[in-house]
């Protein structure tokens, strides 16, 4: 099976700034891909990239087996993009919006339509510019369904939007799901993790990971080793171990490579006089900011180094 | 086809506010243009009621030929920056837009918006001042490729490299700023440059290619920065090409010396009249000082017709002191028919002048000349009403007394499209059938005037399709000696020669023992 996304070695500069670095992403089809990482990290470039929007500095992007830059005019009739600042056409009203939409996509299904106005409950006769922006992205989510195109890719959709207006449009994604490729980024990792079958964790235009979602959630645990006496954090610790830190007789850190057969054997022949060991199921959110931190610290770390580095020399 | 008429249509809907504005001031174009050529008003009501509106009338009409481009101006900007190029966050970029489509839906709302309006003005146009427009067909199809060349298309490629009006306007107007401090510059560096001949259609295909590629590059790559640079840096290069390459290069091209054995060429000859005080004269640009050389051109054949177009100086004076100047145009060219006495004008530094003003000189100026012959002559009698020159136009006329000796006669004259052809436009207004006796001494005065230009394509640059010209003919004599012209005599013949051109050669003429005039 194709992917309905790959990038291989994909970079982005602005000037100095590298907003993608050494890119390589495959989204499989039919999958609900969601890229998450910090403001700035690069998730917005990576999908306007994707788009066409932006020309890559290097590598290449393929979308639905097209090349990135060559992505024009019929290929948008297979694809739904929904930005949280795209510029609409405000002068027109929901109606004729759909109606001017409508003419560009062969394919376009009026009955689908039909039901995404009623669920979405849009004012037809209303200018864009005069609805909320919950509605407005309303809008923009039928007129990107309508034609039931085989990528949907989403820039931060949820965004400022209120959880009545989130659900609806969870909803009307998750209806779709079933027959497209659905590619968002988000910060919203609680309703991420929640209809997300895959997740790519990008950091500083770099992908950290990228995965199913249950082969992630297992993979991630948050490990609690209860010692006989207090002592300092050992070293040499795997670098799997995310986060570790002690406190009296307890370490704690973030298990990022768990496996349910080696990975307490591995403890118990580390910490033999252990008391109890514990490994509970995380978050997305708490794996997130684990992995976060943890580049984070890394990153601050190699740069305390290179600067030891210049110093000294 | 379907997406062109589909983006088409929506932009009509959305912008009929513009579309009406631009179509109104069509429409009062049309209406009001066709007082520029009511005949003057000679009873004497011009400062009346009737005189001012009509006045008001014709400068409103003035107005109206910037304010039509002007609207253009927003309708360009708004119907490119509806599918803006510049920017990332545009619906259009990720809905299927072809970039040939969007392109095409823009020229077809130009067309439909822009060009018919204006071509059904023209012909309307031309209708009210009496041409018949199928007859000008191609020049009112010029015409429109000369607008799209120089106005309309340079607009579109503005737009697509600018994001909004208000930014397309600024550059616009920084534009018009660089052009105005080039021009201010050049006048006050003050040599005068020479008036070189008709470029022909190599201008035209310049600016048609360089913003069509404009409008390419960007709809097709939106890579917004290589059409900038396309657009800026290419005029930019060809001005400083044409700044580096000396006149004398295109004159040279454009007037060839005369070719051994060529046939009996016209002669010049310096002719100081001794009853006229010829002075030399400052120039307030570029500490300059202006001569005035009277010549005469021998070896004309009768119809044939010599134009002195530019000149160049050089000046040898005792000592071995030597000047030579650049070619400087003859403003508003010299014509010499047989025996006529003209006076060449050239520039030189002010310090060269104190240098050489008491000096016996040896001066050479070598004309740059353009040979015409007649070709038509048609006499019309002067009725007081319209008059129609072949070729030349139509020309209402009135008769305004000057006193009660003298009288002028007052042409409003319109050409479709274009400048007439070089007309010489004559009045004789002895008449031996007038029955009161003619006062001594009435030989008959003939006054003339030269109209029109040697050499013109099917249509020149504009939006009015008439090119409307006054010139009036006076019967007074040279030198302000007024002749009488009664009052109950018929009113004089007008007589139109049309000339064509035979050639373009460079004319020289040395005078000895030359010295500079003195200073008035």
């Amino acid at each position: 099976m194709n992917p309905a996304i790959s990038t291989q070695s994909l970079s982005k500069r602005f000037g100095r700034t590298v907003a993608v670095d050494g890119l390589n992403l495959t989204v499989p089809e039919g999958a609900i891909y969601a890229l998450v990482g910090a403001n700035g990290a690069g998730k917005t470039t990576i999908i306007k990239v994707l788009m066409n929007i932006f020309p890559p500095t290097a590598g290449r992007a393929d979308v639905l087996g097209i090349n990135s830059r060559k992505l024009a005019g019929k290929a948008f009739t297979r694809i739904g993009y929904v930005s949280e600042n795209q510029e609409m056409p405000d002068w027109m009203t929901v109606g004729a919006m759909l109606d001017y939409f409508r003419a560009f996509y062969p394919q376009w299904d009026r009955t689908l339509e039909q039901q995404l106005i009623r669920q979405f409950d849009l004012p037809l006769k209303r200018k864009l510019k005069h609805l909320s922006r919950g509605m407005k992205m309303k809008a923009a989510f039928a007129s990107s369904l309508s034609y039931r195109p085989a990528l949907i890719v989403l820039d931060e959709p949820f965004s400022g939007l209120d959880p009545l207006v989130r659900d609806e449009l969870i909803e009307g994604l998750i209806e779709r799901a079933p027959e497209t490729t659905i590619f968002l980024s988000s910060h919203d990792l609680a309703e991420i993790e929640t209809f997300s079958s895959h997740v790519g964790y990008l950091e500083r235009g770099r992908l950290l990971f990228s995965e199913e979602m249950s082969v992630l959630a297992n993979r991630f645990r948050e490990v609690t080793v209860t010692l006989e006496s207090p002592s300092p954090l050992p070293g040499n610790l795997p670098d799997s171990w995310l986060q570790p830190q002690t406190a009296d007789c307890v370490l704690r850190f973030v298990h990022s490579d768990f496996n349910e057969e080696s990975s307490p054997r591995e403890l118990a022949e580390r910490f033999p006089s252990a008391r109890d060991v514990s490994f509970d199921p995380m978050s997305l959110r708490a794996i997130f900011l684990a992995v976060a931190k943890s580049a984070r610290d890394r990153a601050s770390s190699g740069q305390d180094h290179a600067a030891i580095k210049e110093n000294a020399a | 086809m379907k997406q062109i008429l589909h983006i088409f249509a929506k932009d009509a809907r959305r912008f009929w506010p513009e579309i009406l504005l631009s179509l109104a001031i069509t429409v009062a174009f049309v209406r009001l243009y066709a007082n520029q050529w009511l005949p003057l008003d000679t009873s004497g009501r011009s400062q009346a009621g009737v005189g001012m509106v009509q006045s008001l009338s014709q400068r409103f009409a003035v107005a109206l030929v910037f304010l039509v481009p002007l609207s253009w101006w927003l309708l360009i900007s708004r119907v490119i920056h509806a599918e803006r190029l510049i920017g990332t966050t545009q619906f259009w970029l990720t809905r299927p837009y072809e970039w040939k489509k969007l392109l095409a839906a823009k020229l077809i709302f130009l067309l439909a918006f822009l060009y018919l309006p204006i071509f059904i003005a023209q012909c309307l146009i031309l209708v009210a001042a009496g041409f018949h427009p199928f007859l000008y067909l191609p020049g009112l199809l010029y015409n429109l490729l000369l607008i799209t060349g120089y106005l309309v298309l340079p607009l579109v490629a503005l737009a697509s490299v600018t994001s909004n009006f208000a930014r397309m306007t600024l550059t616009l107007l920084g534009i018009f700023l660089c052009i105005a401090c080039i021009f201010a510059v050049a006048l006050f560096v003050g040599s005068p440059g020479a008036s070189t001949p008709n470029q022909g259609h190599v201008p035209l295909i310049l600016a048609l290619c360089l913003c069509l590629s404009v409008i390419a590059v960007q709809y097709a790559t939106r890579k917004v920065w290589h059409a900038r640079l396309l657009l800026f840096a290419f005029p930019v290069l060809f001005f400083c090409i044409g700044a580096v390459i000396p006149d004398r290069v295109s004159i040279e091209r454009a007037y060839p010396q005369p070719a051994n054995g060529a046939g009996a060429q016209p002669q010049l000859e310096y002719r100081p009249d001794p009853h006229i005080l010829y002075g030399a004269y400052s120039l307030p640009a570029g500490n300059r000082m202006g001569i005035a050389v009277p010549i005469q051109a021998t070896g004309i054949a009768e119809g044939d017709l010599l134009i002195l177009d530019d000149v160049r100086v050089a000046i040898e004076a005792p000592g071995g002191f030597r000047w030579d100047s650049a070619w400087q145009s003859l403003y508003g060219n010299l014509h010499l028919p047989v025996d006529k006495k003209v006076t060449a004008n050239f520039t030189m530094p002010g310090a060269v002048y104190k240098k050489l003003k008491n000096l016996p000189l040896r001066v050479h100026l070598t004309f740059a000349s353009t040979q015409a012959r007649a070709v038509k002559a048609t006499t019309v009698p002067f009725s007081g009403r319209e008059v129609t020159g072949p070729d030349f136009g139509i020309c209402s006329t009135a008769l305004l007394p000057l006193g009660s000796v003298a009288a002028n006669i007052e042409f409003s004259c319109r050409s479709a499209l274009r400048e007439a052809p070089l007309t010489h436009v004559s009045v004789a207004w002895s008449d031996p059938h007038c029955a009161q006796p003619q006062p001594e001494p009435w030989q008959g005065v003939q006054n003339i005037g030269w109209r029109g230009a040697i050499e013109s394509d099917p249509a020149q640059f504009g939006i009015s399709p008439v090119v409307v010209e006054r010139f009036s003919l006076t019967n007074t004599g040279g030198y302000l000696q007024l002749q009488r012209v009664p009052s109950s005599c018929p009113l004089p013949a007008v007589t139109f020669t049309q000339y064509k051109l035979v050639g373009r050669t460079q004319t020289g003429l040395s005078i000895n023992d030359y010295h500079l005039p003195a200073h008035q």
